[in-house]
């Protein structure tokens, strides 16, 4: 079985503001940062992204889930470096109950004939990044503990498909694809009202180049993406005469929205190192090997001798030959591996200062921009009876709650509740710790811990963080709000977005709002400024978004010559 | 052919139940020169049958009651080729009507004229004259109904076949289709330079065409076999649009781009064999395709001609009644020969078609080559991959290289070697513009060419056609005259990395210092004129600046002013610097894709047409302008130099800067240089629009001043 590693990226959320992105609290900044160990994250006013809790439980929990069903060979947590001990604090429970929980099983499986199918819940590394860029990340951050092929997973994502049926995919690629990109379909369309049906035109739309290889026995390649904005900025959808001869039936598809998991090769850790770091010698390459093969143990040796035993040394050395001495690791990590032809990997200039979305749209490119044949990027379009949604906007970061609430309506069969004559919907989710007054409303809801909630509120397709506070005869509908804020008297709020610790007054209305403090407005240049993620817009490059947020510099793009302006 | 109905029970046909064809004869290229100029393209045979047959068998397939044969060049011989055949004679499944266009320049002409007639009564199928197919089109037309049932805007279905990656005819004419993926409806339409081109470029598609799709299909794995079911709606659209000219590019373009019109034109798919012979290489795979029998059930025993007597054997090859064959000649695979051809001893054959009454004699190599009828061949000569038309002799120890083609009645002397891809005719034939060839036009010409006794030897008949001679036409049709050629051509996808690079960056040093070039290009022509020179790259300079910054008139006339006087020129160069600036910013937003042609032309001469009435005072000048602006059209290589000329000229005639006068003089005393021939086609109708107007126009004032 083959044993990937997994990296979860932890992104910003700019998408998520009024409730992601932490720093820009300046409160958190002077005094929290320095003594962050004995800081809870559950008192802070915005939470790092990986840790907004979708029905209670923070997002990258539902990732970390997955990954277990998958066995990867490890799971890695990168956020960048202001963020991750947040994480790794709000994480600390979770972490906790993961051991304690294979300790349960563990124990009663001991017993049973099936102790063998027992597994230990991987290693949780977190790893702090410093570029701003997440292909920098991978580039100048993750390579060296990268010892085969790996999977790159947003800590954003809920999905009902089992990692098995990717894994499956993957195995089954051509040998020229060097990854695998994962697309859907916004399957959650008519689940909510969604506030993008009366905008004119999304701005985040991407056009998606794929071919579905129809004529031939290759995966589904991805091809090229553009966005709106470099089509509205050119004034045309520009096709390259190129690609229609490499691939005269080339599908474009508005609808795909890029699921940012990507299962590489470790061929393209091969093709993102460094000039220098290769010259700088067999050594650091030697020392990988011998990483992968400790690694992989037992499974690499056995499978390593049958390829020796079975197909002789020439295909080795043929190996070798083509991928220099990293061939070995090949070897022992695809199965069966005399099966697969190694590609001569080519390093072109690959640009690296920008968000991992465009480095593939680069390598997707890099497959038909040559004359000599480059590897290409394979497309794996999820169907459309799966569920797959990632929470990277506001809007999806909703549909996502309600998503997990509406299973929990249907798995379990427990009547509306009513405790203190409130009446609280099967498909709403009140933590434990919540103080509810007498006849309040809970419809469609996810109401986290410690909030209170005065009598006589309705409350209807919610989301409220942490620690709210909710006074009498409050309207809430279609509203998310930020840990610790506290809502007056008698205030009615629809579809709209309020910030952690704000405070809102009696009687007060407000629709389609995002309610946040004064300070957003100034210090939000300032942060750009100084802080490492630099601004705003590189932010979104930073991890999260990828298809769904904006892509901007042309100029490399236009660049390599093939593109003139 | 079962005996339907007669063409007197067609007459009761409901004139809404008419099923009716429009065949389009002529193509107006000149892809099959030389053999053209003496016969038009659908008579041309293929395995031994004329093309039009393939064509008019399609349609009798396709139950078509009523046939029209648009026919413009050589029209009288396809008449009297239709007048003879089986398609006239009573028990004809359809009524077969030709109509004659002789001025027809382009499909478009075509289609106006049929307009005009007032034929059209309901759906049509529109075809080219030289269609090979064994679609059945019971399944388009339940496709067009269908789409026409959801669709109220739909106005025509394009049947186009499903290549795969490598086969061949696909790259003869590319094209990508922009498709939806749900309904084929067509969203867009670009040519595509040949896969060997170095120009690379890139489809374009306007985002506001995608607006209502959400998944589309980029198709450049389709060919085009131009077989179009049509709406009544079709001729009368190229009615109003008076200056469409082909049917793709002008046609389908236009209108599915076309927020007014509203039209939409979808895409039949099929996985059928359809393709048009329109190249010699189209030529040379569909015969082979057609006696390997892939275009089954349309094979050539089915004797398409009345008198044919093909009888099928293994090996794919086919042999009429009373062919003479000599006991050690051999005849290899995929090889037909019609009746009354002696083919001698010790001959081989293989690959190749052999026409009727043809000799060929002893110890002679035959392979991948069509033998069209009564050709003579003499003793020991070699064939191979080449055209022989009908009537040809080839004296002994004769050897045809890769690609030749000799023309109808040529004579080739014996021992001589013809070099690979040559063309050759037995009359003088020289190659015109792309829109048309005329006989009658040649003639006056008068531009003999010599006897290439070098090529066809002392007792030898016959003229190199070079279709690349003209040079001006080179730069434009460029890419399809490399293609054009029946040689074997190993065209690969032309990208290497580095040779992209350069190009880029030559265009983009083109585009930065263009004075410059204009500069060094002048060089050339008057070197001698140092300050003149000087005045044309300053001037033209000037005029860019002002167009680049959007200065106003005044200022632009002052600074051209002020130039003329300290360089001491005349106005004529003030002018010519002008317009050249002028013309050189219309090309500038055709090639950039920023403005189609007439938009661009309007746009330039409507807003800056003013600085001539400074700049030309005088009638005689204004004439003179008239020239100069043809000059630059034609020296610009526009892809359409008449409609830009005609833009021009209407829009300074629309802003009263050309008076009629002025025009009138200036047409009856234009150049008669062929090389304006192609520019003036446009303009030949509005100067006769013009005068018939202002005929009209008189007569009414004489009218009225008579009342």
């Amino acid at each position: 079985m083959m044993q990937l590693q997994a990296f979860i990226f932890c992104g910003k959320g700019v998408n998520l503001s009024p409730l992601s992105n932490p720093n820009i609290d300046p409160a958190v900044n002077d005094q929290e940062l320095n003594n962050i160990t004995e800081f809870g994250p559950e008192r802070l006013a915005r939470l790092p992204k990986a840790l907004l809790p979708i029905a209670g439980k923070p997002m990258v929990e539902y990732v970390i889930d997955w990954c277990d069903q998958a066995d990867f060979s490890e799971i890695n947590i990168v956020a960048s470096w202001d963020e991750i001990d947040f994480i790794k604090a709000g994480l600390k429970s979770f972490l906790q109950l993961r051991t304690q929980q294979y300790d349960l099983i563990a124990k009663t499986l001991l017993s049973s004939s099936h102790a063998h199918q027992l597994r230990k819940p991987k290693k949780i590394n977190f790893v702090s990044s410093k570029s701003a860029f997440t292909s920098e990340v991978l580039q100048t951050e993750l390579l060296d503990k990268i010892h085969g092929d790996f999977v790159i997973l947003p800590c954003d994502f809920i999905t009902d498909m089992p990692p098995q049926i990717f894994l499956d995919q993957y195995q089954n690629r051509d040998d020229d694809n060097i990854a695998m990109t994962i697309y859907y379909k916004n399957s959650l369309e008519n689940l909510v009202d969604k506030k993008q049906s009366h905008k004119k035109q999304d701005p985040n739309q991407v056009f998606t180049l794929y071919s579905e290889n129809n004529h031939s026995a290759k995966q589904p390649v991805l091809l090229d993406i553009y966005t709106t904005e470099e089509v509205t900025k050119s004034k045309y959808l520009k096709v390259r005469d190129h690609l229609l001869w490499k691939y005269p039936n080339t599908s474009i598809s508005k609808k795909l929205i890029n699921s940012f998991i990507y299962f590489c090769s470790y061929e393209l850790v091969q093709l993102l190192k460094q000039e220098e770091e290769t010259a700088a010698g067999p050594m650091n390459n030697s020392t990988t090997n011998l990483g992968s093969m400790s690694d992989s143990g037992a499974v690499s040796d056995a499978s390593s001798s049958k390829v020796k035993g079975g197909n002789g040394n020439g295909n080795s050395l043929n190996g070798k030959a083509a991928n220099g001495g990293l061939a070995q690791n090949n070897t022992s990590l695809i199965q069966p591996s005399y099966l697969r032809k190694p590609n001569q990997l080519i390093k072109d200039n690959i640009n690296t200062r920008n968000s991992i979305s465009k480095l593939f749209r680069d390598l997707s490119r890099r497959s038909w921009q040559h004359s000599i044949e480059r590897e290409t990027v394979s497309i794996f379009i999820l169907p459309e009876e799966s569920m797959f949604i990632r929470s990277n906007d506001l809007n999806s970061y909703m549909d996502a709650t309600r998503f997990i609430l509406k299973i929990k309506a249907n798995s379990s069969n427990l009547p509306t509740s009513s405790t203190m004559s409130s009446t609280i919907g099967a498909d709403s989710i009140v933590d434990s710790t919540v103080t509810l007054q007498a006849k309040n409303s809970i419809k469609l809801s996810s109401i986290n811990a410690a909030c209170t909630i005065g009598s006589k509120c309705r409350i209807s397709g919610s989301i409220l963080l942490n620690n709210v506070q909710v006074e009498d005869e409050c309207t809430l509908e279609n509203v998310i709000i930020g840990p610790n804020a506290k809502i007056g008297k008698k205030s009615k709020l629809t579809s709209c977005y309020v910030e952690g610790n704000y405070v809102i007054d009696l009687k007060s209305t407000f629709k389609n709002e995002t309610l946040m403090r004064a300070y957003e407005d100034e210090e939000f240049g300032e942060y750009g400024s100084d802080a490492i993620y630099n601004s705003s817009s590189d932010d979104d490059d930073s991890d999260d978004d990828s298809s769904s947020e904006e892509y901007y510099d042309d100029e490399e793009f236009e660049d390599d010559g093939l593109f003139e302006r | 052919m079962a005996p339907k109905k007669g063409p007197s029970n067609d007459r009761d046909v409901d004139v809404e139940d008419r099923f009716q064809a429009v065949v389009l004869t002529d193509s107006f290229e000149t892809r099959f020169m030389p053999l053209t100029a003496d016969k038009p393209r659908c008579l041309l045979p293929l395995a031994n049958t004329p093309l039009i047959e393939y064509t008019l068998e399609f349609l009798a397939n396709a139950g078509v009651n009523e046939v029209y044969l648009t026919c413009s060049s050589h029209a009288s011989q396809i008449d009297e080729y239709i007048e003879n055949s089986k398609w006239n004679l009573p028990w004809s499944p359809f009524k077969v009507t030709t109509i004659l266009s002789p001025e027809a320049r382009s499909v478009g002409d075509v289609m106006r004229d049929l307009d005009n007639r007032g034929i059209i009564t309901g759906d049509f199928i529109m075809v080219s004259g030289d269609v090979v197919t064994n679609i059945d089109i019971s399944k388009m037309i339940e496709f067009h109904r269908k789409m026409h049932a959801q669709d109220k805007d739909h106005i025509a279905t394009m049947c186009l076949s499903e290549a795969t990656e490598y086969y061949k005819t696909r790259t003869f004419e590319p094209a990508a289709f922009i498709l939806d993926k749900n309904t084929n409806r067509c969203i867009y339409y670009q040519d595509l330079p040949l896969i060997s081109s170095q120009e690379k470029g890139a489809v374009q598609i306007d985002p506001e065409l995608l607006d209502s799709v959400d998944e589309f299909s980029i198709r450049n794995d389709l060919i085009d076999c131009r077989i179009d079911i049509c709406t009544p709606h079709v001729p009368p659209i190229f009615q109003d649009n008076f200056d469409y000219q082909s049917l793709r590019t002008d046609f389908v373009r236009g209108v599915i781009s076309s927020d007014i019109l509203g039209k939409n034109i979808y895409a039949y798919i099929t996985n059928d064999y359809a393709t048009r012979v329109e190249s010699w290489q189209s030529y040379d795979t569909i015969s082979k395709d057609f006696i390997g029998r892939w275009c089954y059930p349309l094979v050539l025993e089915n004797n398409m001609q009345y008198d044919q007597t093909y009888s099928y054997e293994s090996r794919h090859i086919y042999k009429e009644n009373n062919v003479v064959l000599a006991q050690s000649c051999k005849i290899g695979k995929c090889t037909a020969i019609g009746s009354g051809t002696r083919i001698g001893e010790g001959t081989k054959i293989e690959n190749s078609i052999i026409g009727r009454n043809c000799r060929i004699s002893e110890g002679i190599t035959i392979k991948d080559s069509f033998i069209w009828d009564n050709s003579v061949i003499g003793d020991n000569s070699t064939i191979d991959h080449s055209i022989v038309a009908t009537g040809a002799k080839l004296g002994s120890n004769v050897t045809l290289r890769d690609g030749c083609i000799i023309g109808f009645d040529v004579v080739i002397d014996n021992g001589m070697d013809i070099p690979i891809g040559s063309k050759i005719s037995s009359k003088p034939v020289k190659s015109l513009g792309s829109s048309t060839f005329d006989l009658e036009e040649e003639d006056e010409d008068e531009e003999v060419n010599t006897l290439s006794t070098e090529l066809v030897g002392q007792n030898g008949v016959g003229y190199l056609y070079d279709s690349d001679a003209s040079d001006d036409e080179e730069e434009s049709y460029g890419i399809h005259t490399i293609s054009n050629r029946l040689a074997h051509q190993l065209e690969e996808l032309y990208m290497s990395d580095a040779s992209i690079s350069s190009i880029t960056k030559r265009k983009k040093k083109k585009r930065t210092m263009s004075s410059n070039s204009m500069y060094t290009d002048r060089e050339d022509v008057d070197s001698d004129e140092d300050d003149e020179e000087d005045f044309e790259a300053e001037g033209i300079a000037t005029i860019e600046r002002a167009l680049e910054n959007n200065h106003d008139i005044d200022t632009a006339l002052l600074e051209l002013n002020t130039l003329r006087m300290s360089m001491n020129v005349t106005y004529h160069e003030v002018r010519t610097v002008t317009v050249i600036a002028l013309v050189k910013r219309v090309y500038h937003f055709i090639s950039t894709q920023t403005l189609g042609p007439k938009d661009a032309v309007h746009k330039v001469f409507n807003q800056w047409g003013d600085l001539f009435k400074r700049q030309a005072f005088e009638p005689s000048e204004f004439v003179d302008l008239m020239n100069i602006i043809m000059d630059a059209v034609v020296d610009e290589n526009f892809e359409k130099p008449d409609l830009i000329l005609f833009g021009a000229f209407t829009s300074l005639y629309d802003n009263d800067i050309l008076e009629e006068d002025v025009i009138y003089t200036w047409w009856d005393n234009v150049s008669q240089d062929p090389r304006y021939d192609g520019v003036k086609v446009l303009i030949a109708k509005w100067v006769e629009w013009l005068r018939t107007a202002d005929e009209e126009s008189s007569d009414e004032d004489d009218d009225s001043e008579e009342d």
